[in-house]
């Protein structure tokens, strides 16, 4: 029986081997995973957890009641591809036939080591960061308006802390598109969260504890904690040397989810070409079910019916807003009004380009998510009663 | 095996019925997570339980 191994033991890597289970696979899997905390699912880190309407504890993924090695606490910190072999931090090395890189991201900082700087990514950040915000109550400035800094932002005001969000760009303008952005900033504007945007950008203040921002004009907000939430950067450094292809720190991937013969990769840490050549990742949630699903297939021999992938698709939650997004929204485009009114905080929102639906989205509105699916793939933009 | 539903927890998003489409689906109406009644076939047990470990709010459980 071939010998697997997938590092990487969050959403994507467990997955994986699931999926792997689902598919048929009856021998053994080993699964390495560099953190000593059990697989746990991150999205309640930046809301229920993080609030502490759930605890920690929720966000652990079921166990794998599989024959699985579970190997915890040890990253692999090199890929040898010749020999099949992976190297671990703590000096043991496990031999492949055939690999899963699941690594995922970690934390884009300002500054390059990250001096001083408060991140939430992992499930002990949470942890921390939930402690400090309920037991200091802090006055809290987040360096980054995307979904995660705003997410935060409304577990701060639901806590009753002050909070400041500032980014370059208006907040949720480039993931959502001026008008449905717009909506959200309104409500966090409605709850007591201060926004700023500064094109012109801003400088750190604080060594090794940031205290605040100057901005070019020279005016200084500070804050008792400063939260950087400004995006991923993969985790391939151990990769460097394979010679597996990267672009842009990612691994890059085909249609098949492979990266090199035997090797596939998964989740946060991949990229792939579109057929115009442009380089793409999607970190996301139902990424890293779906490209689990494909791999594992791949990974099989790719006997049996192909797995069936639903487009894209993503939430949020945030500010008494709750948005769930199929498809890409197109950047700088305004979306149709299906049904319900953007003001009033309920609606069903669809994009087209070149009149084609590409996008769908329900704003507090109830749609059984295969409805808010069809929007896009099977139907043209239109809500059957 | 049976599968328990925590309905305080479920908000519909849908990835159970991805995952073990024979199970889980949502009402076409309500968009309320509906499961086949009485114990999971053998054959699908690998399925819910792929089902139970991708739902984003763990709101899903197997018993014996």
């Amino acid at each position: 029986m071939d010998s697997i191994v997938v590092v990487g033991a969050s959403l994507a890597g467990v997955s994986t081997v699931g999926a792997l289970r689902q598919q048929g696979h009856n021998g053994q899997v080993i699964l390495i995973g560099d953190e000593a905390d059990r697989p746990y699912a991150r999205p309640p880190l930046s809301k229920a957890v993080l609030q502490g309407t759930q605890e920690p504890g929720d966000a652990t993924l079921p166990a794998l009641d599989y024959d699985v090695e579970l190997i915890l606490g040890d990253g692999a910190v090199e890929l040898n591809v010749a020999e099949h072999r992976v190297g671990l931090h703590s000096g043991r090395s496990t031999a492949f036939d055939h690999l899963v890189i699941a690594t995922g991201s970690r934390p884009r900082t300002i500054r390059p080591d990250a001096r001083g700087e408060t991140v939430l990514r992992s499930l002990r950040d949470c942890v921390s960061l939930r402690r400090t915000l309920r037991e200091e109550r802090p006055s809290v400035l987040i360096l980054g308006g995307g979904f995660l800094g705003m997410e935060v932002a409304s577990v701060c005001r639901a806590l009753g802390l002050p909070v400041t969000v500032v980014d370059i760009t208006e907040p949720l303008e480039r993931a959502l598109g001026p008008v449905l952005s717009a909506r959200f900033r309104q409500a966090a504007a409605d709850a007591g969260a201060r926004l700023l945007s500064t094109e012109a950008g801003f400088h750190l203040l604080g060594e090794e504890k940031l205290t605040g921002i100057r901005l070019l004009d020279g005016t200084v907000i500070e804050a008792d904690l400063v939260i950087t939430a400004i995006g991923d950067v993969p985790n391939t450094e151990w990769l460097s040397g394979s010679g597996l292809e990267t672009a842009g720190d990612s691994v890059l991937i085909d249609d098949r989810c492979a990266a090199a013969p035997g090797i596939y990769a998964v989740g946060d840490v991949t990229a792939w070409r579109d057929p115009d050549g442009t380089v793409r990742r999607r970190p996301h949630y139902s990424q890293a079910i779906d490209q689990a699903r494909i791999a594992a297939h791949a990974l099989l021999g790719g006997t049996g019916p192909a797995p069936r992938i639903p487009p894209p698709y993503f939430w949020t939650d945030m500010f008494q807003l709750y948005l769930r997004i199929c498809g890409e929204i197109p950047v700088g485009t305004a979306p149709e009004i299906i049904e319900g009114d953007l003001e009033a905080g309920s609606a069903l929102l669809g994009w087209k380009v070149a009149g084609q639906p590409v996008a769908a989205a329900a704003l507090n509105y109830k749609i059984p998510v295969p409805r808010l699916r069809n929007l896009i793939t099977t139907h043209p933009l239109s809500v059957s009663p | 095996m049976r599968v328990m539903v925590d309905r305080k927890r479920c908000e519909s998003y849908g990835f159970c019925a991805d995952a073990a489409p024979a199970v889980f689906s949502l009402d076409d109406e309500s968009g309320d997570l509906v499961v086949v009644d009485g114990p999971v076939e053998s054959a699908l047990e690998a399925d819910v339980q792929a089902a139970v470990r991708v739902c984003p709010v763990a709101a899903l459980s197997v018993s014996e």
